[in-house]
Formats: C-alpha cells, structure tokens, sequence
C-alpha cells in the first residue's frame, strides 16, 4: 500500500476509532453506582469509558491494518503509536552518531592539548635562550 | 628514532587531524614523541571500537529480523 493512502486510511481509521468512543462515551447508560475509579463523578466515568474504547480500538486497529496493509506487525504497540523493526535500529543509529561526535571532540581536545605543549616547550626554551644570551645593550 | 622514522609518524599524525599540519606533527614528534605516539593509540582504538560497534549494530538488527 501507498504510503499517502496508508497514511490517510489511518486517519479515516482514528477519526472512526474516535467518533465511536465519544459516542459509546455519550450513550452509555450511568450506572447507579459509579466504580471508584471515576471518584463518583459521571464525567470522569464517561472520560474513561471513552479513552477504554479509544485505546482498546488502537490497540487492535495498529496491529491488524499494519499485517493486513504491509504483512508486517509491530514489535511495539504504546500510547505513542506502533514500533517496526526498521524504526527499532533508529537509536542505534543515533547512538553512533553521538559517539563519533564524542570522538571527534576528544580527538581535537588530545590533538590541541599536545599542540599546546609542544608550544609551552617551545616558549620554555626560548625564555631559557633568552636568560643565556642577554640582549643588546646589556651591561654586566 | 630515525629522522626518517620521526617523519613517517609525523606524517600518521597530521593525516586525519584538524589540529596539525605536517610541520606541527614533525615538531610534536621531535619534542614529545610519547604524547605522538598516544594520539596514534587513541586513534587505533577509537577505529576498533566503531568497527565493533557497528558489528553490533548489525548482529542486533538482524536479531530484530528474525524475532518476527
């Protein structure tokens, strides 16, 4: 599948997950009792029947459309969406390019380190050239 | 050490580096050769450990292949 229709069939797909849970939220008949998890408020209760279905319908929307769209399931299904096996190796990629800045920083800080000795030396041996041979002029 | 040698390990130090040129690697040699020859050791290490790290890489992404 094309990845523009994929893309837009996912939104058809999240916009029914939605309408379906904001509706079964609305309809849902209020139970006499609330469970204590909605603090005995009915908002919360509709709140939550309605994030159950929403979630519950992305759970199994993900994994189904993306096996029968590509033939692939995801190695992860979370709140932030679905993980494939070639987004996995993402942070691995990222990783490298991290250590190479990392190197590549302590590379020039070694490499400058050495050259600023070598200068300090240079500097040392030419006051030390300085103190043995006096300047012009000088009177002793 | 030889000048010659002195050279071919200046020549080591100032390929790769934005630091020094030939002229800086050359006196770097003549004055602290063991400060030339930990920059080459740091850059040896640094050259295995990314090989390994990308054998890894590699090793992990085809393990993600065959667990699905």
């Amino acid at each position: 599948m094309e990845r523009g229709l994929a893309r837009n069939v996912v939104r058809c797909l999240i916009a029914a997950a939605l309408g379906v849970a904001l509706l079964a939220s609305a309809l849902a008949p209020t139970p006499t009792a609330l469970p204590s998890v909605s603090l005995g408020q009915v908002g919360i209760y509709r709140l939550e029947i309605a994030l159950l279905i929403f979630y519950g319908s992305l759970l199994l929307i993900t994994p189904a459309f993306s096996g029968l769209a590509w033939g692939r399931l995801p190695i992860e299904v979370s709140t932030r969406g679905a993980k494939f096996a070639e987004e996995a190796d993402r942070p691995g990629v990222l990783a490298e390019a991290k250590l190479e800045e990392l190197e590549h920083t302590t590379k020039a800080l070694t490499e400058g380190l050495a050259d600023a000795n070598v200068e300090l030396e240079e500097l040392r041996s030419a006051a030390m050239g300085d103190v043995r041979q006096p300047g012009v002029g000088w009177q002793p | 050490m030889t000048e010659r040698e002195q050279r071919e390990i200046a020549r080591q130090v100032a390929e790769g580096s934005d630091v020094f040129d030939f002229d800086r690697a050359l006196k770097l040699v003549q004055r602290r050769p063991a400060d030339a020859e930990k920059i080459l050791r740091m850059r040896e290490t640094s050259k295995r450990s990314r090989e390994e790290f990308a054998r890894a890489r590699e090793r992990r992404r085809i393990a993600l292949r065959e667990l699905l």
